[in-house]
């Protein structure tokens, strides 16, 4: 039986900035992310100072990352109203994220 | 002895002011140079050119690229520069020189000293995703400094400018790549921010999707399609939130947004518009916003969930699973 270990949190906004955005740098995330997963961890993301992500970078973090990886695998923190609602709407728009 | 053919010769006059209503006399002034079939040597004349908006500016920019990477101005083309002095300033502050002359060993012509470029953006050109992701966030850095937005407000445009040049990265299949440009214009209290690709157009790009196949046959029907959410050439990759997202921001700011591509041109927000105008290669996506009037993306993204329950009819978010973690909100 193998267990997953919590790694340190990966701090979004001291890492990329307050705005993230573009799919690409959510791809980079994700990529990083699906890695740790892969050698065993339970990541944490940390929203916190983060004031606003795009649609694009959401998607691949909030819909496509989930979606990949398991809920159980990753933990999201400090995350905002308003992101929490692009979060809500990229994983309704991804397949194995509940809705639609 | 085999006779030298000569180089064919063209001359391209911009006259007066180039406005951003007026960008159909802009493309109808440069369609030459579009429509160059072999290696010409081509004279741009901006003598009589009295004012260019970030519009004209960057598409003008983007076409004189695009015609010498191509290949088509030949070497030996030239501009002449505007005899107006505030108007070969205002090129040089908007820093068009050097993107027009980006590749060149040579120094770029008429140098003179470049002052602040107070009360605009310089126009800027990207060839990659992360390209527009830098252009995106010095534009909007650059607005905020101007008009002493809040750091939201900065965010916001960051988020719906970034999507906007994606969408050249990921759609529109433009050698050339994007060109942007923006300018504050004091005595309206507006700013206006243009994203300018050669590429294949909204139409060509949602031809991709089968399920946009109807939409597709007719660039107005796809440009009012690719505002919608959820509508993307790509579903597998992209989301298709970012032209959506940026109309109901302008919408909340009575700013418009004005996308041209093929033979469409659609004005959202303030005036709705639509007409089938001269063919635009590429697209050209405007936004004019109101300095003085509010630009809240939280509200954009609750307007952007209702649009999208419109569509879904049956979306709940009670079906959406709650993100794991600590969240604060």
């Amino acid at each position: 039986m193998t267990t997953s270990a919590p790694c340190e949190a990966m701090k979004l906004a001291k890492e990329h900035g307050e705005v993230l955005g573009g799919r690409v740098l959510g791809q980079e995330i994700r990529a990083k992310v699906v890695r740790l997963v892969q050698a065993g961890e339970v990541v944490t993301l940390d929203l916190d100072g983060v004031l606003a992500v795009s649609p694009s970078f959401a998607d691949e973090v909030f819909g496509k990352l989930p979606a990949e990886v398991g809920d159980d695998a990753i933990v999201f923190s400090n995350v905002s109203a308003q992101i929490q609602e692009v979060a809500d709407m990229a994983r309704a728009g991804r397949p194995g994220n509940g809705s639609h | 002895m085999t006779e030298k053919t000569a180089m064919p010769e063209i001359t391209v006059c911009l006259r007066q002011a180039h406005h951003l209503h007026s960008l159909s006399r802009t493309l109808r002034d440069l369609r030459p140079i579009l429509d160059l079939q072999e290696a010409t040597q081509v004279t741009l004349d901006l003598t009589e050119l009295t004012f260019i908006g970030p519009a004209c500016l960057a598409f003008l920019v983007a076409v004189v690229r695009n015609g010498r990477e191509s290949g088509m101005m030949a070497d030996g083309s030239m501009i002449v520069w505007p005899a107006s002095v505030p108007a070969r300033t205002y090129l040089h502050r908007m820093d068009a020189i050097r993107v027009l002359f980006e590749h060149e060993a040579n120094d770029p012509p008429d140098p003179v000293v470049r002052h602040e470029a107070s009360g605009l953006k310089e126009c800027e050109h990207f060839s990659s995703e992360k390209g527009g992701r830098r252009v995106a966030a010095a534009l909007s850095k650059a607005i905020q400094d101007e008009v002493d937005t809040d750091r939201a407000t900065e965010a916001a445009l960051d988020v719906c400018l970034t999507e906007l040049a994606e969408n050249v990265y990921f759609h529109a299949e433009a050698e050339a790549g994007g060109f942007a440009a923006a300018q504050r214009f004091k005595n309206t209290q507006e700013i206006e921010i243009a994203i300018v690709d050669l590429g294949r157009g909204i139409a060509a790009s949602l031809a991709g999707n089968p399920e946009y196949a109807q939409e597709a046959k007719d660039d107005i029907s796809a440009i009012k399609a690719a505002i919608r959410p959820l509508v993307t050439s790509t579903p597998e990759r992209n989301s298709g939130y970012g032209l959506a997202l940026t109309r109901f921001l302008l919408e909340m700011n009575d700013g418009r947004l004005i996308v041209w591509s093929g033979k469409g041109k659609v004005q959202f927000g303030e005036k709705h518009a639509e007409k089938r105008v001269d063919e635009m290669p590429g697209t050209v996506v405007a936004l004019r916003l109101h300095t003085d009037r509010p630009f809240d993306i939280s509200t954009a993204y609750r307007r952007l969930n209702e649009a999208i329950e419109e569509i879904e009819g049956a979306f709940d978010h009670d079906d959406v699973r709650p993100l794991r973690g600590n969240e604060t909100s």
